[in-house]
C-alpha cells in the first residue's frame, strides 16, 4: 500500500507499522520525531501504531537555529 | 550591603542548574565545525536547535548537528521557529521534547517576516498550553514588562525579552523596560535576540539578567570561535560587575544644603 | 524569603551610596535606617520630597475612618477597643451608618475606611458586608480595616463594593507579638500575616500594610515590613500596595511603649520608605500632631486622614464622653486642614478612582 511521507509517496508494507517504516526507510530512531495524519508518535508508539493506505506521516528532526 | 557567599555562582530554569551565562544559538555558521567549537568555547550548557522535516523523506543524521551532540554537558533547546501561531509553536514544542529529550522549549512566534518581532497574544496562549503540559517554557518576547508578569504568571521558566529586533545588531534598545523586568521578576530574564558586541552582553548582567542567548553575533563575527571567547568573559565580567554592585549614578539630593529647610520641624525646640 | 541581616554595621559611606541609588532595595533601606544615616536627615528630606514630587505631584489624597463597632474579643494591650478595657461598646445599626456617612460626605470625603474590632457575633462579615454595601453608594473608594479574613470572604466584601484592605501586622518580631496580643484570636500571627495575601488573592485593589511604631525595635520591623510588601507586589502585581506609619505616643496614664519612637525617627522611616519605594502611597493619620503633619504632608506623605473620631458614631451621633480606639492629635477639621495644604502648594485630593470601573467583567 502507499502511506505519504513528508509528501512523497512511499511503498509500506501492508499491515506495517510506524517503526517498520522507518527501518524500510533506514531512519534510525531517536533522531527523528513522527507526526502521524497531524498527532505525535513518541518513540515507544512506533512498533504499535498501525499503517492505513494514504495515510500523512511527517518526519522531522533537528536542524541548526537560533 | 549583603557579600555574595554562594561559592558556585549558579542559575535554575526548569529544574535544571547552570553555571554558563551563556545561551548559544545553532545557526548561522559556515559549518558545523565552527558551530561546535564555538559552542565549546563559549561554555554555553544550553543551546538552541530548530526543527525541520527531513528534505525528500530520506535519512541519517544531520551533519550540521552531529558534531554539537558530541560536546558533553550540553542540554538542548528546541526553538518554535517557523510557527505563526499558538497551535503551530505547540505541535512544534511536542515534536521537539520529543526529539530532545529535554523539557525546555523557545517558544517563538513571530507572524511578520519584515520584522520578527514576537506576537505577544499568540506567545502567551503557547506558553499557558506548554507550562501546563510540564514544558520549561522559555519564551522570546517582547519587552513589555506586563506581558513578562502575564507569562510568569502562566508558569514560564524564564523570561526572554529582545533587546532590540532579531539581527538587528543593535543591542539593549529596550533597557528601560528590561530593567523594569527584571527588577518585578521571580524567574530569570535572559535576553534575546539584538546583542551585537559582547560589551552589549556584559550590561545586560549588570542589569541583574540572568543570562544573554546570542547567535548572530557570534556566528556572523569575523572569527566565530574568538567571538565567542570574547562573549563568555563579557558574561563573566558583566556577572561579577551585577554582584559588586555599581557605583551610584548620583542623585539630586546628593548635594543638601547646610541649612535644614525640610527638617527643621524635627528639632527638639520644636513644637 | 527572609530578611537578609547586614553582614556589617552601615557606614556614612553606605548612606550616601543608598540616598544616589539607582535601583534601591532592602540593603538600601537597611542603610537609610542604620545609626549612621542619622545625620543625613537633611539630605534624605530633600530626595523624597523630590521623589514624592516626582510621582504624586504636588497633591495628597484624603481619607476619612469610620468606625461600625467597637466590640472586640482581643486583648491588644495598646489598645483603647481591648476586651479589657471598661468601654461602652456598641455597633451602628444600618441607620446610623448611613447618618455617619452623610455627615462624611457632607466633609467632601469619598476615601472611606471602615473599622471594626475582632469578628464577633454582633460585627461579622455579613454586618461588615452592610456598611460595605452602603458605603459603596455614597463613596468612590471603600476599604475595610478589620479582622483577618479568609479569600472567599475577602471577595464577598469585594463584590460588595469594597476595594482595598488595611491590616497592619502590628509588629514583626513574633515573641512580642505574642506578648502584646494577650488573647483573642489576633494571637495568631502567621493567620494575620498572611492576611493581605489572601485580600489580594481576592482581587482587592489596594492593600495597606503597616507596623505599629513602638512595641518593637523599629528598624527590623521596618525591614520585614519592606520585605513583605515587596514579595505582596512580585507576586500580587495587579494590587497596589499602600503603607501606614502607626505610632503610638506616650501619654500619661495610657500603655507605654517598650520601644518609643521619636519624631526625627519616624521622619526618617517616612523618608526611608519613600526613597526605596518611590511610588507606594504612604499614609499618615491624626495620631500625629498638626506641625509634624503639616511638615510631612507632601514629603514622603502623600495620604491623610483628617477631621477624624475614633469612636463609634463619632461623627453625627451625641456621645462625646465615648474613648476611642486612640487618642486623635490633630483635631482640625477638614476646611482648616485642606488650607493649610493649600497654602503649603499642595493640593487635597478627595476623590482619585471612579467606581464606574469597578466590576465591568474582563470575560
Amino acid at each position: 500500500m502507499e502511506v505519504i511521507v513528508n509528501d512523497m509517496p512511499v511503498e509500506a508494507a501492508q499491515d506495517g507499522s510506524v517503526a517498520t517504516l522507518l527501518e524500510k526507510m533506514r531512519i534510525s530512531g531517536p533522531a527523528v520525531a513522527v507526526l502521524l495524519n497531524g498527532e505525535l508518535v513518541p518513540a515507544a508508539a512506533r512498533a504499535s501504531s498501525r499503517l492505513c493506505e494514504g495515510d500523512r506521516i511527517e518526519l522531522f528532526r533537528f536542524v541548526a537555529g537560533g | 550591603m549583603e557579600v555574595p557567599v554562594t561559592v558556585e555562582d549558579s542559575w535554575n530554569a526548569g529544574g535544571h542548574r547552570f553555571s554558563s551565562r551563556l545561551l548559544m544559538g545553532t545557526g548561522k555558521f559556515r559549518d558545523a565545525k565552527t558551530m561546535a567549537d564555538a559552542i565549546r568555547t563559549s561554555g554555553a550548557q544550553l543551546v538552541t536547535v530548530a526543527l525541520r522535516r527531513l528534505a525528500g523523506g530520506s535519512g541519517g543524521t544531520d551533519d550540521l548537528l552531529g558534531p554539537l551532540l558530541e560536546l558533553p554537558g550540553i542540554t538542548l533547546m528546541p526553538n518554535t521557529s517557523g510557527a505563526r501561531n499558538a497551535a503551530e509553536a505547540i505541535r512544534a514544542a511536542r515534536l521537539g521534547r520529543e526529539l530532545s529529550g529535554s523539557p525546555f522549549v523557545k517558544v517563538e512566534i513571530h507572524p511578520d517576516p519584515r520584522h520578527l518581532m514576537p506576537d505577544p497574544i499568540e506567545t502567551f496562549e503557547a506558553a499557558r498550553v506548554l507550562a501546563s503540559e510540564g514544558f520549561a517554557v522559555m519564551p522570546y518576547m517582547p519587552a513589555d514588562p506586563v506581558l513578562a508578569r502575564r507569562l510568569e504568571d502562566a508558569g514560564c521558566a524564564s523570561l526572554m525579552p529582545l533587546g532590540s529586533p532579531i539581527g538587528s545588531g543593535r543591542g539593549l534598545a529596550t533597557a528601560g523596560m528590561l530593567r523594569i523586568i527584571v527588577r518585578d521578576a521571580r524567574i530569570p530574564v535572559i535576553v534575546d535576540a539584538g546583542i551585537r558586541a559582547p560589551s552589549e552582553a556584559a550590561a545586560a548582567l549588570e542589569m541583574g539578567c540572568e543570562a544573554v542567548l546570542v547567535n548572530s553575533a557570534v556566528a556572523a563575527a569575523g572569527d566565530p570561535v574568538a567571538m565567542a571567547a570574547a562573549f563568555a568573559r563579557a558574561v563573566a565580567a558583566g556577572r561579577d560587575a551585577f554582584l559588586a554592585g555599581l557605583m551610584p549614578r548620583g542623585a539630586d539630593a546628593a548635594m543638601a544644603s547646610a541649612t535644614s529647610p525640610l527638617t527643621a520641624f524635627l528639632s527638639p525646640v520644636s513644637p | 524569603m527572609t530578611v537578609t541581616t547586614p553582614a556589617r554595621p552601615s557606614t556614612a559611606e553606605d548612606v550616601e551610596r543608598a540616598l544616589a541609588c539607582d535601583d534601591p532595595g532592602a540593603s538600601t533601606l537597611a542603610a537609610l535606617l542604620s545609626p549612621a544615616a542619622s545625620t543625613y536627615l537633611e539630605e534624605m528630606a530633600q530626595r523624597a520630597l523630590a521623589l514624592t514630587r516626582r510621582h504624586f505631584g504636588r497633591t495628597v489624597s484624603l481619607y476619612t475612618p469610620l468606625y461600625l463597632a467597637n466590640h472586640c474579643s482581643n486583648g491588644c494591650e495598646y489598645c483603647g477597643f481591648a476586651s479589657d478595657r471598661p468601654q461602652r461598646r456598641h455597633r451602628l445599626e444600618p441607620a446610623d451608618m448611613v447618618r455617619e456617612m452623610d455627615a462624611l460626605n457632607d466633609l467632601g470625603f469619598e476615601d472611606l475606611l471602615l473599622l471594626t474590632g475582632e469578628r464577633t457575633q454582633l460585627a461579622d462579615v455579613g454586618f461588615l458586608r452592610k456598611g460595605v454595601l452602603l458605603a459603596a453608594e455614597r463613596f468612590h473608594h471603600v476599604g475595610v480595616e478589620t479582622f483577618p479574613m479568609t479569600t472567599p470572604e475577602y471577595a464577598r466584601l469585594a463584590d460588595a463594593g469594597c476595594s482595598g484592605v488595611t491590616i497592619y501586622q502590628e509588629t514583626y518580631d513574633p515573641v512580642l507579638y505574642d506578648r502584646f496580643h494577650r488573647w483573642g484570636p489576633k494571637k495568631d500571627y502567621r493567620d494575620r500575616l498572611e492576611a493581605p495575601a489572601r485580600a489580594m488573592a481576592a482581587e482587592m485593589r489596594t492593600v495597606g500594610l503597616g507596623v505599629l511604631l513602638g512595641l518593637a525595635d523599629p528598624i527590623p520591623d521596618a525591614l520585614r515590613l519592606f520585605q513583605h510588601a515587596s514579595d505582596l507586589r512580585k507576586r500580587y502585581w495587579r494590587s497596589g500596595i499602600a503603607l501606614s506609619f502607626p505610632r503610638i505616643r506616650p501619654e500619661p496614664g495610657g500603655f507605654s511603649p517598650p520601644f518609643p519612637v521619636d519624631k526625627a525617627m519616624l521622619a526618617r522611616i517616612v523618608f526611608a520608605f519613600r526613597i526605596v519605594l518611590p511610588d507606594v502611597p504612604l499614609l499618615l493619620s491624626t495620631r500625629e500632631l498638626p506641625a509634624f503633619r503639616d511638615a510631612m504632608a507632601g514629603l514622603g506623605i502623600t495620604k491623610m486622614s483628617a477631621g477624624s473620631r475614633t469612636t463609634v458614631g463619632g461623627y453625627s451621633g451625641e456621645k462625646p464622653d465615648d474613648a476611642g480606639q486612640f487618642q486623635v492629635s490633630d483635631e482640625r477639621g477638614v476646611p482648616e486642614f485642606c488650607a493649610m495644604l493649600r497654602e503649603r502648594g499642595l493640593e487635597p485630593i478627595f476623590k482619585n478612582w471612579d467606581r464606574i470601573f469597578q466590576g465591568a467583567g474582563n470575560g
